[in-house]
């Protein structure tokens, strides 16, 4: 009986142990987002609007451009000086971890600052607030900028070339890229300056998607070796970023990603690339190799010139729509075609011929196909191209006395119909005594 | 070099003198790293006055220099890029106003004969009958742009064929060529004048004189004068002259080219307003006939179309159509349409409607009938499986509409329905395979026995509705190799074609097999010159051409583009 008490208190005095270290070690918390009121995904940027921005976003953070990550220049860094300075949310970071403290942590450390984790900063894909507003078609029409500025931009002067062979990626702007024209003192007529936030920074909660879709999965790329080709001619920005020139800033992710079009149009041209980096070769671009169907090469990674993507079996047969939209693009690569935008359609379809018809569509097929689909004839035929040979006895008449005598039963016989093409049975066939008519 | 570079720093500076924005807290200092480009003509300036050789030096010529976006880091080549602007209007070039296209070939025609005599049992003989064809042929076209005017579009299209053997012979493959009318054929041959008005709500007019093609109601080929206003949201054109007859159907020829005037109008509201409204008329006088078409499509977006449409002929319904047309994705197509003819519809397009009794008009030698009531159905659906495998299935069928009271069956006018399908894959890269499979059946009459009697030619059936093809079965394989872009390609592809015939006067079905390939190879040179061979043949169990074991046909092509 002792022995069953004493073994309860050694239990219960282990369990008051552990419970006494637990809380002792317990430091980190993992927060229960579940219980938070407000979406911790997000900033209210709308429910701050009374305030300036650069009351939370610290100019020297801004314009310098120090890292994202960095706790001291993110909002709210340096002691929550932002947040707590006027007083407002002071009581929130005086005790115990709460649902604001989501807003910018993954993780808190009440003894070690450099352990609570920070929330990515800004997302590079997903909904933003307060989205970028950019226009790449007036910041690169050169004919425009030098007119009213006296000077261009291009691309490189916003997004950096890598300087490590390490680093595959273009630097991306930051506010300090923008302030070397929309500074105060620059004073560039009709642009805005960097005070006027809303101007550039989207008030509305739309929260624009940034994806980019090209350069993913096992798909690796580099910018750095994207300079020159083959022969050490320079590569365009825009020969891969053909979007992004006319890109306004009303459209989505207006950095649209170059397509795999743009790939191949370099990739499969042997005087600009290498034949260990053509299309042929997926290592080129692709870590991995799938066997099996899903190893045959996407028709969009085919060369484009030799025939569009979309030119598939079902375009072949229903093309008029886009060919109306846009002649240009067909004369690009179909003979006869001018490019004219009205009624074009007869410079293809006078000349060249469509799959179908082969020889033995010419000789002896096409009639039953002019019966069965004759709004299909009409698009390149009039009635005088067909009766221009219809109108010839055709060559199993000869000689034509022998054929009319008997020689024509076995074809009618078989296949009348083709006889009453130019024949009228009540005319042709019993009109001169030799068959028997039956109304027809 | 230097000394500038030093200039065009401390300009830099200069630029960037210290300014109390209301953007600064008061704790923090004004921002200090604001480089901004000096002014391009600056520095171009400068370059040039001090190194003139920068240009020749630099590894951009005038054309990349365009093209190239440089940092600041790289302003030693910026003089170039600033002078390539300086000197590039006019910006267009002589080959963006001018489009010159030909082709010019050679060609060969070919029938083997098999031993076998003709239907009529005699033997072909060689004065009447021209084993091999040979002919030249061509296309040539030439269209200008904005040259010399703003607005002045020109176009000419013109093609000959030319036979270098008696024409008076029959051949294995006739032609249309045979026939004895003018060369080259002229097919287009226009001016047009457009935004020649500088008023924004007039430069959307436009004419074009000469000979052209209208589309709307029907493919509309006319010498003549088109006005239009041509904007996305509205279109308009007025077109009259006189109908082109390339070829000839009458002794007459005058008699083929009837006067002719018409209208289109379409009005998109989509573009307009963004309402999914799209209304459009057609109307066409011609041949002591009027033709007019009205429509309303409702268009959810540029890929979506859903049409409704009436053809009336002369003021009674010849026709009335409803199609759907849907781009679901780039290589992703849908398309449905439904046609319902009425015996008021023309035969064969605009020009044929019942059969001349003229002896002279050869339009009797094309002779369907009357014309019976009809609908016909179809649907194609094209799309790219596992993003290779490029599939087409398609499917229609037609319903043979008549009065079986008061008109008389017509093959022509059979019921049928169609089925089919193909796919094509990229084995490897340069290699395409491709099948493609058909098949068709038609609903005839019932055939019935034809009561002969000894001696005395077989009896006409009773009805033209129980003969001809019943069914007809294709199956096809393709292959084309094609290493790279313009460059070189070859291609074969086979087929087989079986056809059924039903007929009174035989006691079972008949059947033909037709099988036949055509083989191509063709090559670029010099960017524009494009050299093509094809050689397509046929064989078959003719039993219409007995004489012939074969058609064989070779042509040859240089092709230029300019």
């Amino acid at each position: 009986m002792q022995r069953h008490r004493l073994s309860r208190i050694v239990l219960i005095a282990l369990a008051l142990a552990s419970l006494v270290i637990a809380a002792c070690r317990s430091k980190t918390n993992s927060l229960d987002f579940d219980s938070v009121v407000v979406d911790v995904l997000r900033f209210p940027h709308q429910r701050h609007t009374s305030i300036a921005c650069i009351e939370c976003h610290q100019l020297e953070s801004v314009l310098k451009h120090r890292t994202p990550q960095s706790s001291r220049f993110r909002p709210g860094g340096q002691g929550h000086k932002s947040c707590s300075a006027a007083g407002c949310h002071a009581s929130a970071f005086a005790g115990k971890p709460t649902e604001l403290c989501g807003l910018c942590h993954e993780t808190i450390s009440q003894t070690n600052a450099e352990k609570s984790t920070l929330v990515p900063y800004p997302p590079i894909a997903g909904k933003r607030q307060l989205p970028l507003r950019f226009a790449h078609d007036t910041h690169l029409n050169f004919e425009r900028m030098e007119s009213r500025l006296g000077f261009h931009i291009g691309c490189t002067d916003c997004h950096l070339l890598p300087t490590s062979s390490k680093t595959t990626k273009m630097a991306r702007p930051n506010h300090a890229t923008c302030a070397r024209c929309h500074a105060e003192e620059v004073q560039l007529d009709n642009a805005p300056t960097m005070s006027n936030c809303l101007r550039c920074h989207d008030e509305s909660d739309a929260g624009r998607s940034r994806t980019r879709k090209l350069i993913q999965d096992d798909v690796h790329f580099s910018h750095a070796a994207h300079r020159i080709d083959r022969k050490g001619l320079p590569i365009a920005c825009s020969s891969c970023h053909n979007r992004t020139l006319s890109a306004t800033e009303d459209m989505a992710g207006n950095h649209a990603a170059p397509t795999i079009t743009a790939c191949v149009n370099c990739h499969n041209n042997r005087d600009r690339v290498p034949s260990a980096k053509r299309m042929a070769r997926c290592e080129s671009c692709h870590y991995t190799k799938s066997a099996g169907l899903s190893s045959l090469a996407p028709r969009s990674h085919m060369p484009t010139s030799e025939k569009p993507a979309n030119h598939t079996r079902a375009f072949r047969r229903d093309h008029s729509s886009d060919a109306a939209a846009t002649p240009n693009n067909c004369a690009q690569c179909h003979s006869m075609l001018s490019g004219n935008r009205r009624n074009t359609c007869d410079e293809c379809h006078q000349v060249l011929r469509p799959r179908d018809h082969n020889i033995t569509f010419r000789e002896y097929d096409h009639g039953l196909e002019s019966i069965t689909s004759p709004d299909r004839c009409i698009t390149c035929h009039q009635v005088d191209f067909c009766t221009a040979c219809h109108q010839k006895r055709p060559r199993p008449h000869f000689p034509s006395i022998e054929f009319r005598r008997g020689g024509h039963a076995l074809a009618a016989s078989i296949n009348m119909r083709a006889c009453v093409t130019c024949h009228r049975p009540s005319r042709d066939c019993s009109g001169f005594g030799c068959h028997q008519g039956n109304g027809i | 070099m230097g000394r500038c570079r030093l200039g065009l720093m401390l300009s830099f500076v200069g630029s960037t003198t210290l300014y109390a924005s209301p953007f600064t807290l008061p704790t923090e200092t004004s921002p200090r790293s604001l480089h901004m480009r000096a002014p391009a003509w600056r520095v171009a300036a400068a370059a040039v006055t001090d190194s003139p050789e920068q240009e020749s030096s630099s590894i951009f010529s005038r054309a990349d220099a365009d093209e190239l976006e440089l940092g600041p880091g790289e302003l030693d080549r910026l003089p170039g890029r600033v002078q390539s602007l300086n000197a590039l209007p006019p910006r267009q070039r002589l080959s963006e106003n001018i489009v010159f296209r030909f082709n010019l070939g050679v060609g060969l025609d070919s029938g083997e004969t098999s031993g076998a005599p003709l239907l009529s049992g005699e033997r072909l003989s060689r004065s009447s009958f021209e084993k091999m064809r040979i002919y030249s042929f061509g296309d040539a076209a030439i269209g200008t742009h904005d040259l010399g005017f703003s607005g002045l579009n020109t176009y000419l299209a013109a093609h000959f064929q030319r036979n270098q053997n008696s024409p008076t012979k029959s051949s294995a493959l006739p032609s249309v060529y045979d026939g004895n009318f003018q060369q080259p054929l002229i097919r287009s041959a226009y001016g047009e004048a457009d935004r020649f008005f500088f008023h924004p709500l007039l430069r959307p007019i436009h004419v074009r004189a000469g000979r052209s093609f209208q589309y709307g109601l029907s493919a509309i080929h006319f010498d003549g004068v088109t006005v239009g206003y041509d904007t996305p949201a509205l279109k308009i054109s007025f077109y009259g002259g006189q109908r082109v007859n390339l070829y000839t159907f009458s002794a007459s020829r005058l008699r083929d080219s009837g006067a002719l005037s018409g209208t289109n109008i379409r009005v998109d509201l989509f573009e307009w307003r963004k309402w999914p409204l799209v209304l459009f008329a057609n109307s066409l006088n011609f041949d002591d006939h009027s033709h007019f078409r009205t429509g309303v499509a409702l268009r959810w977006n540029q890929d979506m179309l859903l049409s409704g449409s009436l053809r009336y002929l002369d003021g009674t319904i010849a026709r009335s159509t409803f199609s759907l047309r849907a781009r679901l994705s780039d290589v992703t197509t849908l398309n449905f349409a439904v046609h319902n003819r009425s015996q008021s519809d023309w035969s064969f397009g605009l020009l044929q409607f019942a059969t001349p009794d003229n002896s002279t008009d050869s339009r009797r030698y094309l002779d369907l009938g009357p014309v019976l009531p009809k609908t016909t159905m179809s649907g194609r659906y094209g799309t790219v499986l596992l993003r290779n495998l490029d599939l087409l299935v398609h499917a229609s069928g037609a319903f043979d509409r008549r009065d079986d009271e008061t008109d008389a069956a017509s093959s022509f006018n059979a019921s049928y329905f169609e089925a089919g399908g193909g796919l094509e894959v990229h084995a490897r890269r340069s290699l395409r395979l491709g099948i493609a499979v058909s098949a068709r059946r038609y609903f005839l009459q019932e055939a019935g026995p034809i009561s002969r009697v000894m001696d005395n030619a077989d009896p006409l059936p009773r009805t033209l509705g129980a003969t001809g093809v019943s069914s007809f079965l294709e199956g096809g394989m393709n292959f084309v190799y094609s290493p790279g872009a313009r460059e070189f390609s070859a291609s074969a592809e086979i087929y087989g074609r079986r056809y059924r015939y039903q007929s009174e006067y035989l006691d079972s079905d008949h059947q033909d097999w037709r099988s036949g390939g055509r083989f191509s190879i063709e090559g670029w040179t010099f960017d524009r010159f494009r050299i093509k061979s094809e050689y397509d043949v046929s064989f078959g169990d003719f039993s219409f051409a007995p004489e012939l074991g074969g058609l064989k046909s070779l042509r040859i092509l240089l092709e230029g583009s300019f």
